[in-house]
């Protein structure tokens, strides 16, 4: 790990460790994240099988596909796209998450590479053909860095997927404190508005990077329903798709 | 030790539509279950358009083309005193829209255990005595007779006297005890396809074609009715009374009597355990959507298996069992709430609820909109 450009806040890491076993309880503390979840993977698995002309009769489509799972977690994403063939690399800087995705994926006999620590902390000539940076860029101090990091590991043709929350009045009052503070969806603190990026600000950065925006997508929440659901209105959570030009 | 990915309990029809329907998505099942008198029942099931297709999609292509073809159906109250009926209500069919067809039970079984013997994907182990469950590391382990353990992901009960049903949901169903007997008169009639629907004061009575020349026809009667102290040949009697004016001619060919039951279970999901079909909910026969219920459980099912195949999850995980389950709740109260009420509100003697359902049903006719929305719902 480096030290000068470390690009973890300590105080995000020590929150999300003391919700790390909670992780894979369906009620428990990441229940909204575990709605959620469903929804993004089918996201990055079609992208992913569109991109790469992947075999969808295979039982593991995703066989020979190289991805890096950034801010892993639990290991919500990592796992079920092992279970698909992918070879997933899984990052985090928080021990306990390591150490519970580790405990998880062993019962469940999937083999994943897990690693405690930053970006950094993989070799630094490999890359991967898909970067998974789904919602992780809020708790990030250097997103600069963190972003040209990031792109970097991206083979040529390759994907990468970001999800985040929009910096708007509306996510300011449903994705802030009516998640966290009154529909409990989300431990309080979890999230710090003013870290929130636009659209427009991530395309920037994959711009710069010299990738390309595939796909914008808005994950919503119909409150009736209890479910999540997929639009093009994006003043709260969303998904972008970046592809490496090559 | 057998190793497969779901596990199926019961040898009903439920079970097996549920595991040739997985089969086709690539799983591998065993059925544990032990054919009973039912495969030789005279009983005839109502399938709604939708149901059909699915049926097809199975492959009983064959089956579904050779039976009844429904052209029309006729609902009207039935009073004894003048044994006069009025048809306040008739559904036919037209060219968009196929109000559905009928087909024997013991038919349905045949074809069924064809295909399923064909089937490489799915076993049947013939047993009813389950051991013991153990669900340790998302892998249940059932012991059946001679120590044979099976190892599964999800297991599925299709019958409602499976002991698993005590132990993993207890206190969980609603059982109403209808009081209620059924019985099943197989007929030689020509009906030219039209299907009755007679509400008596002592119950409902169905006739259904079920080729062309013969006719099933069933009564559901209350266990205290007098129509049950009477014997074969009277009871004949009594139906031939409310047909006289339909039909010149009819036969009667057999006859048969069946105890209803009204189940419907609270929570159909336990850690990896489902409960399909009458296992979670016995409807009351009037509206034949017993079974159409059912085909709509395993649509569901096979949708969120295969959704949630897809993205990676285990067979089996909470996530999908909790969406399967909050996607068929809401429908399935519905359905079999409305069809236990509407056979008592209409074979009440009440002058107040009897006016009621009367308007109910006239105004249902006169409604075009209603109507269209019925035949759809009905016909799936």
């Amino acid at each position: 790990m480096t030290e000068i450009k470390n690009t973890i806040n300590t105080e995000e890491i020590n929150k999300f460790s003391r919700i790390a076993d909670e992780w894979w309880k369906a009620d428990g503390k990441f229940k909204s994240l575990h709605k959620f979840n469903p929804i993004r993977l089918k996201f990055i698995i079609d992208q992913t099988i569109t991109n790469f002309n992947c075999d969808q009769n295979n039982k593991q489509p995703l066989k020979g596909i190289k991805i890096l799972d950034i801010g892993c977690g639990g290991g919500l994403l990592s796992e079920p796209l092992a279970r698909l063939g992918a070879s997933v690399t899984a990052i985090d800087a928080s021990e306990n998450n390591i150490k519970a995705a580790t405990v998880h994926a062993n019962k469940a006999n999937i083999k994943i590479n897990y690693i405690n620590g930053d970006i950094d902390s993989l070799e630094s000539s490999e890359k991967f053909d898909v970067v998974l940076n789904m919602e992780v860029i809020e708790h990030v101090d250097n997103t600069e860095y963190f972003m040209q990091s990031c792109c970097r590991r991206v083979k040529n043709d390759g994907l990468i997927f970001i999800a985040t929350i929009n910096r708007t009045m509306f996510s300011l009052v449903f994705a802030k404190y009516m998640a966290e503070y009154v529909l409990g969806f989300l431990p309080k603190g979890t999230h710090d508005w003013s870290k929130f990026l636009s659209p427009e600000e991530i395309y920037s950065f994959l711009i710069r990077n010299k990738l390309t925006v595939k796909e914008t997508l808005g994950v919503n929440f119909n409150p009736i329903q209890n479910k999540w659901f997929i639009s093009r209105f994006t003043p709260a959570n969303y998904m972008v798709l970046g592809k490496k030009i090559s | 030790m057998i190793n497969v990915d779901i596990v199926i309990i019961g040898l009903g029809l439920t079970a097996k539509l549920t595991a040739l329907a997985l089969a086709k998505i690539s799983c591998k099942i065993v059925i544990i279950g032990e054919e009973n008198e039912s495969i030789n029942s005279n009983l005839v099931t109502f399938f709604s358009s939708k149901s059909i297709r699915f049926l097809n999609d199975l492959g009983l292509t064959e089956l579904s083309n050779q039976s009844v073809n429904i052209s029309e159906i006729s609902c009207s109250k039935l009073s004894w005193y003048k044994l006069k009926k009025k048809f306040q209500m008739n559904f036919k069919k037209d060219n968009n829209n196929e109000l559905g067809r009928i087909i024997q039970n013991k038919e349905l079984h045949q074809s069924l255990n064809e295909l399923i013997t064909k089937n490489s994907d799915i076993s049947i182990i013939n047993s009813t005595n389950i051991r013991s469950h153990k669900y340790i590391n998302n892998i249940n382990t059932l012991t059946i007779e001679n120590n044979i353990q099976i190892k599964s992901k999800l297991i599925l009960i299709a019958d409602n006297k499976c002991e698993l049903i005590n132990k993993y949901f207890p206190n969980n169903s609603i059982n109403n005890e209808l009081n209620q007997t059924s019985i099943v008169v197989n007929t030689k009639v020509n009906t030219k396809n039209h299907a009755y629907q007679f509400f008596t004061e002592d119950g409902a009575l169905a006739l259904l074609p079920i080729t062309k020349d013969t006719a099933s026809i069933i009564w559901s009667l209350d266990n205290d009715s007098e129509i049950l102290k009477l014997d074969e040949n009277q009871i004949f009697e009594n139906i031939k009374n409310i047909f006289n004016d339909i039909f010149t001619q009819i036969e009667f060919l057999e006859f048969q009597k069946y105890r209803l039951k009204f189940n419907f279970a609270k929570e159909t999901i336990s850690e990896s355990i489902v409960l399909i079909g009458d296992a979670a909910h016995s409807l009351h026969p009037i509206a034949g959507q017993g079974l159409n219920l059912t085909i709509k459980d395993i649509e569901t099912l096979i949708d969120k298996i295969s959704h949630y195949m897809y993205i990676g999850y285990e067979l089996g995980n909470p996530f999908m069992l909790n969406d399967y389950q909050q996607a068929r709740q809401a429908d399935n109260t519905i359905y079999t709430f409305t069809t236990n009420y509407l056979d008592k509100i209409l074979k009440n003697n009440n002058i107040l609820v009897n006016t009621i359902s009367n308007l109910g049903i006239s105004y249902v006719e006169k409604s075009k909109l209603i109507k269209k929305l019925l035949v759809r719902s009905a016909s799936g």
